[in-house]
């Protein structure tokens, strides 16, 4: 049976490979690389050339390259309703897709707040299909309840919310909640995981977010591979 | 003797020193990857570049200026572009030596007139974003 955990283990097995290629001057992104346990090589670019930026290879090939200051929003993510896309840069959507299926560790909060927008905003466009979210515990969705209400109500989207039931969220039509049990083993390993899996509600646009709470903050990965997605979805159902 | 070059180039010689008189040139350098693909060459001192970094360093100039990501299909398109047009143009008017079986290139004996040129060119290119 597919576990959150095996899956984080089979995408940290595929091989990604990361150049950062600049001038003389280092870039903020190989402290933030270092940061989150993500190894890199470090290329010239010629006097004159483009601004920094970064190669990902993925098993071998070209994946994507993405200008340096891009990837700012890593480090201090703008958070934005969904649907509110206003003074969003390109860069955010690209950075999703480039560092697709990449494991993260050490993450906060806020980079993951990000991505969940990035996955809600694609679930509320579409405006169909099944959206599953772990909030790990309902006391944590609570900060969220407008969010999922517009969600619900502006769209046709199945919405179920997994946790640990420490909390009575209200009725919303379109959402289903499904307490878990706290504790280390069984079902409530869930409790660990923040995750969200939307099906793309037949229009192709599949995402998910897979990230374990650890002492130090988060390890995980996002995708938009529609396997792995309805993995995710798979092994929160199982629970 | 500025029509010398010109000259050469149609009695079937390389035309080792393309001049700053030499219409061939303009229409060379009027595109921008042509353009930046020649800057990097003239300032890189590590000699010959591979095909591979070279469309590297161009899809991160494309990723750079547009703050999007460059896909894998749109690297595709950019090498393709390069070793079926660019390249081989660059090569006929005598900027450049390439070698496609092994995938690299060099930049030729370049006019200083011509390197400087280019260097404005690119130069310019970057101070117009900015």
């Amino acid at each position: 049976m597919t576990t959150l955990g095996s899956l984080l283990t089979a995408v940290e097995r595929r091989e990604h490979a990361f150049t950062i290629f600049r001038g003389e001057e280092p870039t903020e992104v190989e402290a933030l690389f270092d940061r989150h346990g993500i190894a890199f090589d470090v290329q010239p670019i010629p006097a004159g050339g483009p601004d920094p930026f970064v190669l990902v290879e993925t098993d071998g090939e070209f994946a994507g390259v993405l200008g340096v200051a891009e990837l700012e929003w890593l480090l201090d993510p703008p958070i934005v309703p969904p649907g509110d896309r206003d003074g969003i840069s390109a860069g955010y959507r690209a950075v999703f897709d480039v560092f697709d299926q990449t494991v993260f560790t050490a993450l906060r909060r806020r980079p993951l707040l990000a991505v969940s927008r990035e996955i809600e905003d694609r679930a509320y466009r579409v405006g169909l299909g099944t959206l599953r979210v772990s909030f790990q515990t309902f006391s944590t969705f609570r900060s969220q309840v407008d969010v999922y209400r517009t969600l619900a109500t502006e769209t046709g989207l199945d919405i179920h919310i997994y946790g640990v039931d420490d909390w009575e969220p209200p009725a919303i039509p379109g959402v289903t909640y499904h307490a878990v049990e706290g504790g280390a083993s069984g079902a409530g390993r869930l409790e660990r995981y923040w995750v969200l899996a939307f099906d793309g509600g037949g229009e192709g646009q599949s995402c998910g977010l897979v990230a374990e709470e650890t002492v130090d903050g988060y390890t995980g990965f996002w995708t938009s591979e529609a396997d792995i997605v309805e993995d995710i979805a798979a092994a929160l159902t199982s629970t | 003797m500025p029509t010398e070059s010109a000259d050469k180039r149609q009695g079937g010689q390389a035309s080792e020193h393309v001049t700053l008189a030499d219409d061939e040139l303009y229409r060379a350098l009027a595109s921008t990857q042509r353009r930046r693909l020649l800057h990097l060459l003239l300032v890189s001192d590590a000699g010959a570049m591979s095909v591979d970094k070279l469309v590297t360093l161009l899809s991160g100039w494309t990723a750079t200026d547009s703050g999007a990501a460059v896909s894998p299909d749109e690297h595709a398109r950019t090498r393709i572009a390069l070793t079926h047009v660019h390249l081989p143009r660059l090569e006929k008017l005598g900027l450049i030596e390439y070698d496609p079986d092994g995938g690299t290139v060099d930049v030729a004996t370049v006019d200083p007139a011509v390197a400087t040129l280019i260097e404005r060119s690119v130069g310019g290119d970057r101070s117009a974003r900015q």
